[in-house]
């Protein structure tokens, strides 16, 4: 018996639940089939006739299901699984008592469910974890002082900028040039030679020392890697071949943004300029 | 197959949970307290500050009262001293002039801000136009630094002048 009940354990069983599940009424006669030789030993053997037994039960019972159920031996077994569960039960003890691997069909449910669940739950949690991410990202604040060492790195490299730019010694031309070309980009490069064009052209002649600087500055805006910085600058000009001096102010909002480790000038803006230049200006678009 | 389904979905259980946990997190800090209050803070008094300095820089002489008066409201401690001892000499001068200055901050930043103190600085970019009565305006673009104070009252100015060349 032992033998036979773990053979067909394979095969049926993934069927039989099914079955069991949907015709309630004819399964029970089919579990005594085991019982009796007669049905029970063509299952086993082979697994193609095994298959259309627990699909077709309605066929399979009349035959030994009535006398099984006549007979003495299989009824007290019907009742001892059926006093063991109630109800609807008793479909579901019979797999778990009857084949271990009906047993492992059962855990097969839960085994797949719970996978199922977890996943879910872990695609839901995911979403959540998108959204919450997405409204991190969407408060973006301006970090201006906020962020103090942002801040004074920004303010910082927007004034040298401005200043090695814009500070002019005939002796060293070069110095200037370079320094406009590394940390001016963009709009600002055309800005630049807007308002430094005509310095230019008289500093070799005038042999021209001219010294910008910040006197103040204020970052009004940081976010990320664009920042706006306004500057107070002073503008010192030395004609060296008759060593007069004159100076001037200007105030200066420089847009910057940041590529690598270095801020870099890409937007300028002078407030009280000259009409000319303002026209000048106006053509870097 | 079947009995890798449950530790790999436990396993993206706990993956996702830690991560939804991290973003959550990182939500609240963007959101949370110190930063964004002091960013707030920090458009407070830039507020005030444009505001008060283009009160402190508009000055009508036929509502010069009306003005100073304004000065006064927009300022504390010394600079609000110095409205209310040099007001009878300010309006006298306003009157003998009979000018109209009117003016509007161009751009402004707060260049410190110490919140716990109440304590803050702010440098402005300030257009302003004289109109002599009978003349012709005259625009001029100016640079001021300013500081401010909290009082009981919000942010007021508690000095304010021009930077001149050479720094002030």
């Amino acid at each position: 018996m032992p033998p036979t009940r773990r053979r067909p354990v394979p095969t049926p069983p993934t069927t039989r639940p099914r079955v069991a599940g949907l015709r309630k009424r004819p399964t029970p006669p089919a579990p005594p089939a085991p019982d009796s030789p007669a049905p029970d030993s063509p299952a086993p053997d082979s697994p193609a006739t095994d298959s259309p037994a627990p699909d077709s039960p309605a066929s399979d019972s009349p035959a030994p299901a009535t006398p099984d159920r006549r007979a003495a031996k299989p009824r007290p077994v019907g009742k001892k699984r059926r006093a063991g569960n109630a109800g609807e039960e008793p479909s579901a003890a019979w797999r778990r008592k009857r084949v271990p691997a009906d047993a492992g069909g059962r855990a097969r449910r839960p085994g797949v469910v719970l996978p199922v669940t977890l996943f879910l739950l872990a695609v839901a949690l995911v979403g959540l974890g998108t959204w919450f991410q997405g409204r991190a990202g969407g408060v973006r604040h301006n970090a201006a002082l906020v962020d103090t060492a942002g801040t004074s790195e920004v303010a910082g490299q927007v004034r040298e900028a401005v200043e090695k730019a814009f500070s002019y010694n005939f002796a060293d031309v070069a110095a200037t040039e370079r320094a406009a070309g590394e940390l001016l980009v963009g709009r600002a490069r055309c800005q630049y030679e807007a308002i430094f064009g005509p310095v230019r052209s008289l500093a070799p002649e005038q042999k021209l020392v001219v010294t910008v600087k910040a006197v103040s500055s204020g970052v009004t805006s940081l976010d990320g890697d664009r920042a706006t910085v306004l500057l107070f600058l002073d503008q010192v000009t030395t004609r060296t071949t008759d060593n007069q001096s004159g100076g001037g102010v200007a105030m200066m909002r420089a847009s910057a943004v940041r590529s690598g480790d270095r801020w870099r000038v890409d937007d300028m803006e002078m407030f009280g300029r000259s009409g000319d230049q303002s026209a000048e200006l106006a053509r870097c678009g | 197959m079947r009995r890798v389904l449950l530790p790999v979905s436990a396993v993206l259980v706990v993956l996702a949970a830690g991560y939804a946990i991290w973003a959550g997190a990182s939500w609240w800090s963007a959101e949370s307290a110190e930063s964004v209050a002091f960013a707030r803070e920090r458009e407070e008094v830039l507020r005030v500050g444009q505001v008060g300095i283009a009160n402190f820089t508009t000055l009508d002489y036929k509502k010069v009262d009306e003005d100073l008066n304004r000065w006064l409201d927009s300022s504390t401690g010394e600079l609000r001293g110095e409205v209310e001892t040099g007001r009878d000499t300010r309006r006298k001068q306003i009157a003998d002039a009979r000018t109209v200055t009117v003016s509007r901050v161009l751009d402004a930043a707060v260049t410190d801000l110490d919140a716990r103190a109440g304590k803050a600085r702010l440098i402005a970019v300030v257009e302003t136009t004289v109109t002599p009565e009978g003349g012709r305006p005259v625009k001029k673009v100016n640079r001021y630094q300013t500081n401010l104070a909290r009082t009981d009252a919000g942010w007021k100015l508690s000095a304010l002048g021009p930077v001149a060349a050479g720094g002030a």
